[in-house]
């Protein structure tokens, strides 16, 4: 029952879902905790076949206790998020000078399969986040299975969008129990609460709450169908900003990347 | 290389481009040229995307099996009145009912017994997602053929990722013009995604096999041979059966610096010139002059497809059930490949543009 740091190693292109404007569908800059653990999840299941929905269940809980990833240039140290003159900031890059860098764009169309011709109004744009990084984030195992999952044959997962098409691929780099200057750096404590130092999970909003950074509406959606059904949706303090030291941190605890209050854990 | 777990098959896939390939980028050019090809973001290399791959293949799946089995699905009602709580477990206990004896000889895949509701449809974009997956009205995927099941789908009721998952195919050997005839050119690093170890020529050098021509044109660049390459194998690309289907030379294989690559592929593309001819007066029409790239004819690609065994995704959805198994997957990969020998890929595949020939390896 520890925690455990995570390097993945980025060898394809990654989109990770953020937000559609028109025909643009645009990439997150880092990988939020459920993002993450949908595709651990995943990958999980696909070694280790489920006897039923109670045991598919299990596992999805036994992935839950985990931080967002962040970007590393050298499997070390990440590109810590902040904010610098109210705008957000990974490590020394403004998310505009990282999207320029590091972010790019392929324009795909559908194409009808009888006549072969690009289907009409189906032009869109997708982003994706360049190989060029490795990707760290911490997880916490209590279950000796899923220790092994990531000891044994270093695992490969599939991450965001068009996982089918090329892109999406990490493969596990490193995988060891992290140590307590891990946890500090993370604003965590061992029982995964948040400390009062800028955030690299989001912090669910509470009216008490001062902070300095923003606020974001973050849904969870089910993809099980076509049309993604609201699983939840809540205000969160947005990771890299600062939150006061008035805040009662005993009452929060991580879950997919996200500091929930007890109160309202799923 | 090809590696086989209990869960993920791999699967190795060449191909020589028996036509110039032009994918496009919709429109959107910078430069000289009017309809640019998708380039790898980081290499600038061209590329055949992996959506664009899947995207054929699906549709060349569902040819190859509704020309078999057009005739011989069952009724709509027929299914329906088939004992069964969901369509999978009716799908199973008709199970190809009125089969004539004959067409037992239908490849394993083919009898899988979702196709017994594939339709054309099946392949291309779903024309009504938001219909469930047991609809009778439904014309988009049916979510229960090999197709829908192996390549993906999603409906108002369940979405399904598929089992399928193709990369990019990638220029492994691309052909450059010199005054000793046509060669094809490599890195290292490209060779060694194919496993052949061999090292990569000094800057601005290249390595031959015979090593003393001194200097060779690629192109319209001028380099010095610096030695030879040590590899002497032919680099065969055929099947499991030698049923070899194209084959280089090392005598036709330069390796050049990892740095000169993507210049000399961009420098040496096919740009074709194309204009409108004006019906009445026979000339060309003003102003509608323009031109194309495309990869050319004779480069060899490489790329892998993987196929996921999912039957763990079982116990989360009824409706998920019967999966196909990953032999099924890639038997229909390999009996539907031939399409892209006479239909092919991307886009002008009516003007000379487009054909394939590939060889999956497992």
């Amino acid at each position: 029952m520890c925690w455990y740091k995570l390097v993945f190693k980025q060898k394809q292109p990654i989109h990770i879902g953020k937000f559609e404007w028109g025909v643009v569908s645009e990439t997150e800059i880092f990988i939020p905790g459920w993002t993450m653990w949908g595709a651990l999840v995943n990958a999980y299941m696909i070694k280790n076949k489920a006897k039923d929905k109670n045991e598919i269940q299990e596992i999805q809980k036994d992935f839950e206790t985990i931080t967002n990833f962040f970007p590393s240039f050298d499997g070390e140290t990440i590109l810590e998020p902040k904010y610098k003159d109210g705008k957000f900031y990974l490590g020394d890059y403004s998310a505009e000078e990282f999207r320029y860098k590091y972010v790019k764009a392929d324009f795909k169309t559908a194409v009808e399969p009888i006549s072969r011709k690009a289907k009409d109004e189906h032009l869109y744009e997708f982003e994706y986040i360049i190989p060029e990084f490795y990707w760290i984030g911490l997880i916490k195992i209590e279950n000796e299975e899923i220790k092994n999952f990531f000891e044994g044959k270093k695992p490969e997962i599939f991450i965001g969008g068009d996982t089918k098409y090329g892109y999406g691929l990490l493969k596990l780099e490193d995988s060891k129990e992290a140590k307590n200057e891990d946890l500090e750096n993370w604003n965590l404590s061992n029982d995964g609460k948040p400390n009062n130092k800028t955030l690299k999970n989001f912090l669910e909003f509470e009216t008490n709450i001062k902070f300095e950074g923003e606020l974001k509406l973050i849904p969870e959606l089910d993809f099980r169908q076509n049309t993604p059904v609201l699983t939840d949706a809540r205000y969160f303090v947005n990771v890299g900003s600062t939150v006061d030291s008035s805040i009662n941190i005993s009452s929060y605890k991580i879950y997919k990347g996200k500091f929930i209050r007890n109160a309202n854990s799923p | 290389m090809s590696e086989k777990n209990n869960v993920v098959k791999k699967l190795e896939v060449y191909a020589l481009a028996t036509d110039p390939i032009h994918i496009g980028t919709g429109g959107y050019n910078i430069g000289r040229v009017d309809n640019t090809i998708v380039r790898d973001p980081i290499t600038n290399i061209p590329k055949i995307p992996g959506s664009s791959l899947a995207g054929t293949w699906r549709y060349y799946v569902v040819l190859e099996t509704l020309k078999d089995i057009k005739d011989k699905q069952p009724d709509w009602q027929d299914i329906k009145n088939e004992n069964g709580d969901t369509i999978g477990e009716k799908l199973e206990n008709y199970d190809w009912k009125n089969l004539p004896s004959s067409d037992i000889k239908l490849s394993s895949w083919k009898r899988f017994v979702g196709n017994q509701i594939m339709r054309i449809k099946c392949a291309g974009q779903d024309d009504t997602p938001d219909k469930n997956s047991d609809s009778e009205e439904n014309t988009g995927h049916c979510g229960h053929c090999i197709v829908c099941k192996g390549f993906g789908f999603s409906k108002r009721d369940i979405s399904w990722q598929g089992m399928l998952f193709f990369s990019d195919l990638n220029i492994l050997f691309f052909p450059v013009f010199t005054y000793r005839g046509t060669k094809w050119i490599t890195t290292s690093s490209r060779l060694k995604e194919i496993g052949i170890e061999e090292e990569a020529p000094s800057e601005n050098k290249i390595r031959t096999k015979q090593g003393d021509e001194g200097h060779l044109n690629l192109g319209w660049l001028y380099l010095e041979v610096e030695s030879r390459h040590t590899f002497c194998n032919e680099i065969k690309i055929c099947n499991k059966q030698e049923n070899i289907s194209f084959t280089l030379t090392p005598e036709d294989v330069i390796i050049v610096p990892e740095n000169l690559f993507s210049h000399i592929v961009n420098s040496n593309l096919e740009v074709r010139t194309s204009v409108s001819i004006d019906p009445i007066t026979g000339a060309a029409k003003e102003g509608a002059l323009f031109t194309s790239e495309a990869i050319p004819r004779g480069t060899i690609f490489y790329g892998e497809i993987r196929i996921f065994d999912k039957k763990g995704f079982e116990g989360l959805e009824e409706k998920l059930k019967p999966l196909p198994k990953d032999k099924e997957l890639e038997d229909a990969l390999k009996d539907s490949k031939h399409f892209y020998e006479t239909l092919g890929i991307g886009g002008m595949t009516t003007r000379g543009f487009g054909r394939l020939k590939i060889e999956l390896i497992p």
